[in-house]
């Protein structure tokens, strides 16, 4: 019971602070889902700030202390005795509660730590977690659950080519769990030979569309690795499944594996590996070395551990460069770059995966289709591709988004993926500032829902389990929230010009920049920039209407000018019916 | 070639073969012909061209991209031939603004004979520095504004009742590298200042530089010649009179802006810092800022970092770190904060002084002023800035930017382009606190290097004025003048905060951002395809645009009403009209009404003429005052319509207006290519064709078209092709319609009340 986990439901007279404010005689409620600070505004008035469970990263120092330790509990630099707790939320957000009584404060560290391990993804309740009990509290424009099916998806995909048919060949999840029910298929395939491909393959992932060139009818194809073994076994119907999506002219194909060979080696000495050349004929293999998601984990928090450190001891740059961080968003781009290549340039389809084909193999095909396909670039589209690319094509959001950059879970599964392909995408923004719909407000608050929100769309791991929990009736979609006039506006570019060209971003390491907008979000002082941009729209909204206002004028003008005429060539019937202005 | 009559010629023919035709129609330039150049950002493409080079530029031409690399000849900082390849012998040219290019020439003679010529070329003394030769485009003239210490110290409120000017420096017998006149504590004698002058290296005594309005000042000097024990009575009491000039403050800082170890290593030389026993009342600091030298390695490990070969991420990254730059701006910054501080918080006098008191003590003073003064943040207000602390009181840019070659290498050093990266780095941190942007802070370092302007040359006031720059250059001042609208940042929002009030930033080392478009301006592949800065300022040139258009056309409708109506010039015609369109404009109305709220940034901005448009704007907002007090201006309205009701603005001449003025313009991608085939990248500046919406190169454009479809009759930037139809159909109508002398009337007059 979390009842039982609780062991101080309230603390009085402590000073909250996070980097830029102390609010003193705050005071902290910890309920059922989250803690409650109420602290004072300079105002006067008292706010109260929510912190949920599932949105708390780690508690410095760790608890419980051992006795002799707990004289060593840092004391807060301005006030003597009093106890910091230091709060890290996965939101990268960190609050300072400076304590008075050293008995509370390590109540209030025991129940945090424990509570906070209480939301360990692969241990604890999926419907015990916030957004089961959220209530909506917007009316819905649009639901989410229902704005992005594959149907619409699949008449996207007629106009460019008849050579596909939706199959209900998973249905109940028969064959694969961590794909949707309905799928995507070639015409020209049965769904025998799906079956007897998905068995082939790690976790049954066959080989599956996900994106249709429109100029060369070249594709990106996405699956896990094949289970071909230490004996190289070998299996037909996969072999046809994949020709079968070589639809355009040359009928020539990459296999792209985000491996390094090595690492296939031996994951084929446990049973997987990559396609055979004899075998495939068609295809060509290419391997780019894509970290593992434990790994990218590291990566992460020495990211995050470079840009809250405030000593000026360490070199900043020299910790972001072993951070490896940029080096990963570099080496992402790039590879979605060459898949962009290949698809526009030499008009090749691709075959992406890497060992599961639900982590970096989506963070490549994603991105490629970014950078082909103008219509991910709006926000429907954006979000469309997410639910497509990641939430439908079974990324464990609720396993690898359990901790973010300063926690560890218990099962140690937790990886930044959807944050690599966040800062990626961000990294195009950035350098096409106005071939995107939207800005960079929506790829935080992305990243902030993945990590701990109140909507369901990011708690489960693919659509199996949302199933199985029921989550389209028990949850709310953030979609459903994201998709309201009042939000949305938030999100707009106002710079936006749709694009039809493919992106070539610039992948050399000068053009690769830190995403202070997100990491460093915290710690800076964000409100000039903040102003700066209003300042921005003000430009926007002023030539806008500028633009319809001389429009509206010339128009009237030119009606005028029609009626000048008609007088001269009628001098004789000069009415006064002209005193209301013409509007057109 | 003879390379030595090839020079004499040069020498002999002055810098007038700017334009490529002319030179190419002149036969005394030197001409490589299948030079390749190397792709920096892709080491396999190379492009073949043409080199040229001329007595003031050396030209890089690549026919088949169309593409001409102009270099003036004093911006290059080094040429040096590389050991010859298969492909030829490399002659690799670095300038002083970050372009760094590798030519392979086919035949080594001409390699060797090109290197030498480009080093011959190099200026041998300061009276032959390009400015003495350079002849401007005609809009430029040759007329300094004159700028007056005096001036900038009235509007601090000095002299005052704790400070006045001091002349005895008049004609620089006291201190050669000061102004002629600076400001001491009224409290002073001249006996006292003569005997602190001596005690200081190179006789820079503690002079005011900045009054805060709280009352605490900012001094600066040089270092003491205290060596281990020496001491200076007057010296001593000038800084006493300094501290009683602020009576909120019982004691003041002295900011020794060198390592402390730099300042102790000094006393051995007889200079060093002042010694606390006998100064009373000091708080004395150290602020670690490095000096020249290691400023220069650093810029140069730099600029390595740069020229790196498509780096790994992590070689980069290890290899900008090791160069320490951004520590050393960060140096700099942190001092200047301090200093910020001091002032505005603890309300103290400061005093600040490095070895000299020219490098780190310009930087620190004027980065903490900028910080503590609004007004410095404006186009002009920066400018005073740069005069006064680095102009007036002697840095020197001659030796620091290495003019001439006479210059001793080791005195050359990044110090006024790391003021400049510093002002870039609070730019970025206060996006809509600056007047300026960052093409108005590279081009300034560029031409501090680039002689093109009298302005920089020289050491000091006294050099500039032996030189007569003022009568026989051109004053850069001038040119960005007349180049404003590319200067200003078009999110500069005077009424925030940040650009109203004292500026302390919290800074972290994250904050600081290595500047791409700096260093790296010359690699169009690395640089941002598409950048808001570019967009915005697009934006706001076409409001612009707009505004004055629908100006016009309001007007012709209401001739147009009032013509209808049977010429019985209907007030209440108008008045309908008006209400209308002030519906459909909201910020009109607020102006005219005289809310509370002040008249709209953007407004005052975007105006093309030279002038700020407020006039403009509040007379137009008057016209269209629906309840407003009969103001004068729609009475002269309404007589000008009267006049003209029976001249109809003719169908011919509204098509014609209507045509003047594009409606959209080409939104602004790159890499496009203008007209002319040039291929454009973000780093260059870019024009839109006012008439036709397009997007052209600066060549292609001409700046002095008036169109008739613009009520200010201010000269708006048109393409070549436009200008010409313009022109011919003007006076086509001209002959047919004698109308344009009655309805240019009112143009020309509105025109003549914005010069004012």
């Amino acid at each position: 019971m979390v009842t039982d986990l609780i062991k101080i439901p309230c603390v009085r007279n402590l000073v909250f602070r996070d980097h830029l404010q102390a609010y003193p005689e705050s005071i902290i409620n910890v309920t059922l889902h989250n803690v409650i600070v109420t602290h004072k505004q300079p105002d006067g008035n008292y706010k109260e700030l929510w912190i949920f469970y599932t949105n708390m990263d780690a508690i410095q120092p760790k608890f419980p202390m051992k006795t002799e330790f707990r004289s060593q509990l840092p004391l807060s630099p301005s006030l003597a005795s009093v106890y910091t707790i230091v709060l890290r939320l996965k939101t990268l957000e960190t609050c300072y509660f400076d304590v008075p009584v050293l008995d509370d404060a390590i109540k209030l560290a025991e129940s945090l730590d424990a509570l906070i391990a209480n939301t360990d993804g692969l241990t604890c309740d999926v419907t015990f977690l916030f957004p089961f009990c959220f209530s909506r509290d917007f009316d819905v424009i649009q639901d989410g659950w229902t704005a992005f099916s594959v149907e619409s998806e699949y008449s996207r995909l007629q106009a460019i080519s008849d050579e596909w048919r939706i199959s209900d060949v998973n249905k109940d999840f028969a064959i694969c769990e961590t794909y949707p029910e309905r799928l995507v298929v070639p015409k020209s395939i049965s769904d025998d030979y799906l079956k007897r491909s998905a068995a082939f393959r790690a976790h049954n992932r066959f080989p599956l569309l996900c994106y249709l060139h429109k100029s060369s009818k070249s594709c990106i194809i996405r699956s896990s690795q094949p289970l071909v073994g230490p004996s190289v076994r070998r299996c037909k119907e996969d072999e046809s499944v994949v020709n079968a999506m070589l639809t355009q002219r040359n009928k020539k194909g990459w296999i792209l594996d985000t491996r390094h060979p090595n690492i296939i080696k031996s994951a084929q000495s446990k049973g997987g590996g990559c396609e055979p050349d004899q075998y495939y004929a068609l295809w060509r293999r290419l391997n780019w070395n894509l970290e593992k998601h434990n790994l990218l984990q590291e990566s992460f928090m020495k990211l995050m551990d470079a840009c809250i450190d405030q000593s000026e001891k360490d070199r900043w740059l020299s910790k972001l460069e072993g951070s490896n961080w940029l080096l990963h968003v570099k080496e992402t781009l790039k590879t979605a770059c060459t898949v962009a290549q290949t698809i526009d340039c030499e008009e090749t389809s691709v075959l992406v995966h890497g060992s599961d084909g639900w982590d970096t193999t989506l963070l490549v095909t994603s991105l490629a289709q970014i950078l082909l396909d103008p219509d991910c670039r709006t926000i429907t589209g954006f979000e469309a591709l997410i639910e497509r690319e990641w939430i439908q094509a079974g990324h464990p959001f609720r396993t690898r988004c359990t901790r973010s950059a300063f926690g560890r879970s218990s099962h140690g599964y937790e990886s930044p993926i959807f944050t690599l392909f966040l800062d990626c995408t961000w990294q195009l923004l950035q350098q096409f500032a106005c071939s995107f719909e939207f800005n960079d407000t929506l790829l935080i608050e992305l990243f902030e829902h993945a990590y701990s929100s109140k909507f369901g769309t990011f708690i489960f791991n693919n659509e199996k389990e949302k199933k199985k929990y029921n989550g389209i009736k028990q949850t709310v979609s953030l979609w459903s929230y994201f998709n309201r006039p009042e939000i949305l506006h938030t999100f707009l570019n106002p710079f936006y010009e749709p694009n039809p060209n493919v992106l070539w971003p610039s992948v050399a390491a000068p053009s690769i920049v830190l995403w202070r907008s997100l990491y460093l979000r915290f710690y800076e002082n964000q409100t000039p920039q903040r102003e700066a941009w209003d300042e921005y729209l003000l430009i926007k909204e002023k030539e806008m209407q500028l633009r319809s206002y001389v429009n509206k004028l010339r128009q009237e003008l030119l009606e005028l000018e029609r009626k000048c005429t008609e007088k001269a060539s009628n001098t004789t019937s000069i009415i006064k019916t002209e005193k209301d202005p013409v509007t057109i | 070639m003879n390379r030595q009559l090839f020079i004499e010629v040069l020498r002999q023919i002055s810098s007038r073969f700017d334009l490529f035709k002319s030179l190419l129609s002149h036969e005394d330039y030197l001409k490589v012909e299948n030079v390749l150049v190397i792709d920096r950002a892709n080491n396999r493409q190379y492009v073949s061209g043409t080199i040229y080079l001329t007595a003031t530029h050396l030209l890089f031409d690549d026919p088949e991209n169309k593409r001409q690399t102009w270099i003036l000849l004093p911006l290059i900082s080094s040429a040096d031939k590389l050991p010859t390849t298969q492909q030829g012998c490399p002659l690799r040219v670095r300038t002083k603004h970050f372009l760094s290019i590798e030519f392979i020439i086919p035949k080594e003679r001409d390699c060797t004979d090109l290197h030498a010529t480009l080093n011959q070329l190099k200026c041998d003394s300061i009276e032959k520095l390009y400015c003495f030769n350079y002849v401007a485009p005609t809009y430029l003239e040759k007329v300094w504004d004159p700028f007056l210490l005096a001036t900038e110290y009235m509007r601090m409120g000095v002299p005052n009742r704790e400070w006045r000017a001091e002349t005895c420096n008049s004609s620089f017998e006291m201190c050669d590298t000061y102004p002629s006149l600076f400001y001491v504590p009224t409290s002073t004698t001249k006996a006292m200042l003569i005997a602190s002058s001596k005690f200081r290296s190179r006789g820079r005594l503690p002079v005011l530089t900045y009054l805060h309005p709280n009352g605490a000042s900012i001094t600066r000097c040089s270092q003491p010649l205290s060596g281990f024990s020496q001491r200076c009575v007057e010296d001593e009491q000038l800084l006493q009179c300094i501290l009683k000039t602020n009576s909120q403050s019982s004691t003041m800082y002295i900011i020794d802006t060198r390592p402390r170890i730099n300042a102790v290593a000094n006393r051995a030389a007889g200079k060093g810092y002042e010694n606390e026993d006998h100064y009373s009342n000091i708080q004395f600091k150290f602020c670690p800022i490095e000096n020249i030298h290691v400023m220069r390695g650093s810029l140069q490990k730099l600029l390595e970092t740069c020229e790196m070969k498509n780096p790994s991420m992590n070689q980069y990254l290890n290899s900008l770190d090791n160069s320490s730059w951004l520590q050393h701006i960060k140096a700099v910054l942190d001092a200047a904060i301090f200093i910020t501080r001091a002032v505005e918080v603890e309300k103290k006098n400061v005093l600040v002084h490095c070895s000299d008191g020219w490098d780190r003590t310009a930087q620190c003073c004027s980065l903490s002023e900028l910080l503590l003064c609004p007004s410095y943040r404006s186009i002009h207000g920066f400018r005073m800035l740069i005069e006064k602390e680095w102009l007036s009181f002697g840095h020197k840019f001659g030796d620091r930017c290495g003019h001439t070659r006479m210059t001793d290498s080791k005195e050359q050093s990044p110090i006024f382009l790391q003021f400049i990266e510093i002002v870039w780095q609070l730019t970025q941190i206060y996006p809509s606190a600056f007047e300026f942007n960052e093409r108005f802070l590279i081009s300034l370092h560029d031409h501090c290097h680039s002689c093109q302007y009298g302005n920089f040359i020289g050491n000091c006031e006294k050099d500039r004025l032996d030189l007569r720059v003022k009568e026989r250059t051109y004053s850069y001042w001038n040119y960005v003048l007349q180049n404003v609208n590319d200067f200003k940042n078009p999110a500069f929002r005077p009424q925030s905060a940040y650009a109203s009030e004292v500026l302390i930033p919290t800074l972290n080392t994250q904050t600081l951002k290595f500047w791409l478009n700096m260093y790296h301006r010359f690699d169009s592949s690395l640089l941002p395809k598409e950048n808001i800065s570019n967009t915005l300022t697009n934006l706001v040139d076409h409001t612009a645009a707009l505004n004055d258009h629908a100006r016009l056309l309001e007007k012709r409708i209401r001739e147009l009403r009032s013509v209808l109506n049977n010429g019985l010039s209907s007030y209440e015609n108008i008045q309908n009209l008006v209400s209308q369109s002030t519906k459909t404009l909201p910020d009109h109305d607020s102006s005219s009404n005289g809310n509370e709220l002040p008249p709209s940034t953007i407004e005052t901005k975007q105006s093309s003429a030279p002038t700020s448009s407020s006039d403009i704007e509040s007379e137009i907002s008057d016209d269209q005052s629906p309840n407003g007090r009969p103001s004068s201006i729609p009475a002269t309205l309404e007589h000008q319509s009267s006049t003209e009701i029976n001249e109809i603005p003719g169908n011919e001449r509204i098509a014609f207006e209507l045509n003047s003025v594009a409606l959209d313009w080409r939104s602004y991608r790159t890499p496009f290519q203008c007209m002319c085939a040039l291929p454009m990248d973000s780093a260059q500046r870019k024009h839109v064709c006012w008439r036709c919406g397009e997007n052209f190169c600066s060549r292609c454009i001409e700046h002095g078209v008036r169109l008739p479809g613009l009520y200010s009759n201010s000269a708006a930037p048109v393409c070549k092709t436009c200008a010409r139809s313009i022109k011919s159909s003007l006076s086509m109508i001209e002959c047919s319609k004698n109308l344009t002398t009655v309805t240019m009337k009112p143009s020309s007059l509105t025109d003549d009340e914005n010069k004012i």
